[in-house]
């Protein structure tokens, strides 16, 4: 029996010394191991340039594919802002000495992805993308990046950091929310309002509608009646805005998530003889002309033509220094245009 | 005799691992640090840092408004450089951290995006001083000021904006409701706050401090 307690004694002693000595190195390990995490995600991710500057240097550059040929791939340049943007950019582009292929993906994830091909078969120098899915386009950049061929996103970001070089990012939120808060003194507080939404697979189209209604929900006295989507087009904006108003012949306001369907609410309101507090988003021409005459009341600039020209200078630099020293996302302001500073705007810039 | 020694030890032992810690605490809301992968929670990530990095900074940075609209002379963007920041990097919106002393001269609630109008001591320039009292709060200028909140360490532009909003909430429920603004008119109140320049003619001040003396 003492026996017993002796060896039993000695083995406690023996768990002890062992928990003392082993114990606390398992805790050491957790804290250690994150930043090994950290270090092998990235290197699986082909150096991130997310990081801070030092992994720039660090990370191998992409040298570009061989060829002198910077591809800009667009949605739809039927939209002015689209085109705008791809004019400036191809313009920037040639400036700089490069040859300049200018496409357009529609919105169409799986033309986007032709065009990364075909940018990958020409060698492309660089990429410069207003993208077609925050989701959809990562693969085709990362594919891009597998041919050394680095891109620079313009106007819309995606949902993953290390991939493109530069995210250059109209700050949708912020320009809508301004202004709505316009919208809102327009409509003294209070009434029934009409929402015109963008097309449900752009990021942008839910953006901006959710930083509207951030700001309209906080007014009880407004009340939207209908909300619908005309998915950016002018023409549905007008049969749906026409089909409203049908039924809800007492609106006292509309708000677009763009311009080209704010000229389309602008219009069906006009032929009902309605003139009304509307507002939009991007800063067209069209729209300046609308807040001019009084049958708009405003849009957010989203300086279309200042953001591909950055993109190209960065990948200009980029291509020749390795580096573009900057963050990977840049965040560029949008400009609320009402009346009183509609005069500044013209072509996509605001000039001070 | 034996027995007392060995007692002794298994205390001495059970001490001793306990000091060393073998087991590692994790506070709820942490784990993240160890694992990699977090929850975003705007609410929570502001709250988390409102007094140790938010009110640090402000302090830090607020510049007495009598003495910075006298130095600017009425262009207000010509101290951007030594006290403002830009929403990018050198352009863009431009909102700068201020603190000072005033009679209020006028409560308006009528509109949703309430505010006040106050009179500042020891100064007697042209611009309209105001102070956002809500419940509706226009723009970001808090969290536009701040250097230790920055774009990139958010998923995307939705995040960022959630942030702000949650930042304005504070300012609603802690600053300007403890301050009962709706009884401020005609007292003298002390602010800190910050505004992003829109135009020369008035300042739009969002609270962090707001105190009847």
């Amino acid at each position: 029996m003492k026996g017993f307690k002796k060896v039993l004694a000695m083995l406690l002693a023996v768990a002890m010394v062992a928990a003392m000595v082993m114990g606390c190195s398992g805790g050491d390990d957790a804290k250690e191991e994150a930043p090994k995490d950290d270090a092998q995600t990235e290197s699986t991710d082909e150096g991130g340039e997310d990081a801070a500057p030092e992994d720039d240097t660090q990370a191998e550059a992409l040298k570009g594919g061989g060829s002198n040929i910077i591809y800009i791939i667009t949605p739809s340049v039927s939209n002015p802002a689209f085109k705008a943007e791809a004019d400036t950019a191809t313009a920037k582009a040639k400036e700089l000495g490069y040859e300049v292929k200018a496409v357009s993906h529609d919105d169409d994830p799986t033309k986007q992805t032709e065009a990364f091909d075909n940018a990958i078969a020409d060698k492309a120098a660089a990429i410069i993308c207003d993208n077609a899915g925050a989701d959809a386009t990562i693969e085709a950049v990362k594919k891009a990046r597998d041919a050394q061929i680095p891109t620079f996103l313009i106007d819309r970001e995606i949902n993953e950091e290390g991939v493109a070089i530069s995210q250059i990012v109209a700050n949708n939120y912020q320009g809508a929310k301004a202004i709505a808060e316009e919208f809102v003194v327009a409509m003294g507080e209070k009434g029934k309002y009409v929402e015109l939404l963008g097309k449900e697979s752009d990021t942008n189209a839910g953006v901006r509608s959710s930083a509207f209604h951030e700001v309209i929900d906080q007014y009880p006295d407004m009340e939207m009646v209908a909300q619908q989507t005309a998915n950016w087009e002018q023409t549905e904006a007008f049969d749906k805005m026409e089909a409203i108003l049908q039924s809800n012949p007492d609106i006292n306001g509309v708000i677009c998530g763009n311009d080209t369907m704010m000229q389309g609410a602008c219009a069906a309101l006009e032929a009902a003889k309605l003139n009304l507090p509307v507002i939009g988003v991007d800063g067209s021409d069209e729209a300046a002309a609308l807040i001019k005459e009084g049958k708009a009341t405003g849009t957010a600039l989203q300086q279309f033509a200042v953001i591909a020209s950055m993109a190209v200078e960065q990948a200009d630099k980029y291509l020749k220094e390795g580096s573009t020293g900057l963050d990977e996302k840049q965040l560029v302001d949008c400009i609320a245009i009402t009346k009183d500073n509609v005069d500044k705007l013209s072509g996509f810039v605001f000039t001070e | 005799m034996k027995r007392r020694i060995l007692a002794l030890g298994l205390v001495l032992a059970v001490t001793v691992s306990l000091s060393t810690g073998c087991m590692k605490i994790i506070k709820i809301g942490e784990e993240g640090k160890y694992t990699g992968v977090t929850e975003f929670n705007a609410g929570d990530d502001v709250k988390s840092v409102w007094d140790s990095n938010i009110m640090t900074e402000m302090d830090e940075k607020a510049v007495e408004l009598s003495d910075f609209l006298t130095e600017a002379g009425g262009d207000l963007n010509s101290l951007a450089e030594k006290y403002g920041k830009y929403s990018m990097g050198s352009s863009g919106e431009l909102s700068y951290v201020v603190k000072g002393t005033g009679t209020v001269e006028e409560v308006n609630q009528e509109s949703r995006a309430g505010y006040m109008t106050v009179k500042l001591d020891g100064y007697d320039g042209p611009e309209v001083i105001q102070i956002q009292i809500g419940s509706v709060y226009k723009g970001s200028s808090i969290r536009d000021s701040l250097d230790f909140i920055d774009f990139n360490d958010y998923t995307n532009q939705q995040e960022w904006a959630a942030i702000s909003q949650s930042i304005n909430s504070i300012v609603d429920e802690e600053v300007v409701q403890a301050a009962d603004p709706a009884g401020l008119s005609g007292k003298t109140v002390t602010f800190e706050g910050a505004f992003t320049v829109s135009g020369n003619e008035s300042i739009l001040i969002t609270p962090v401090r707001l105190e009847t003396n």
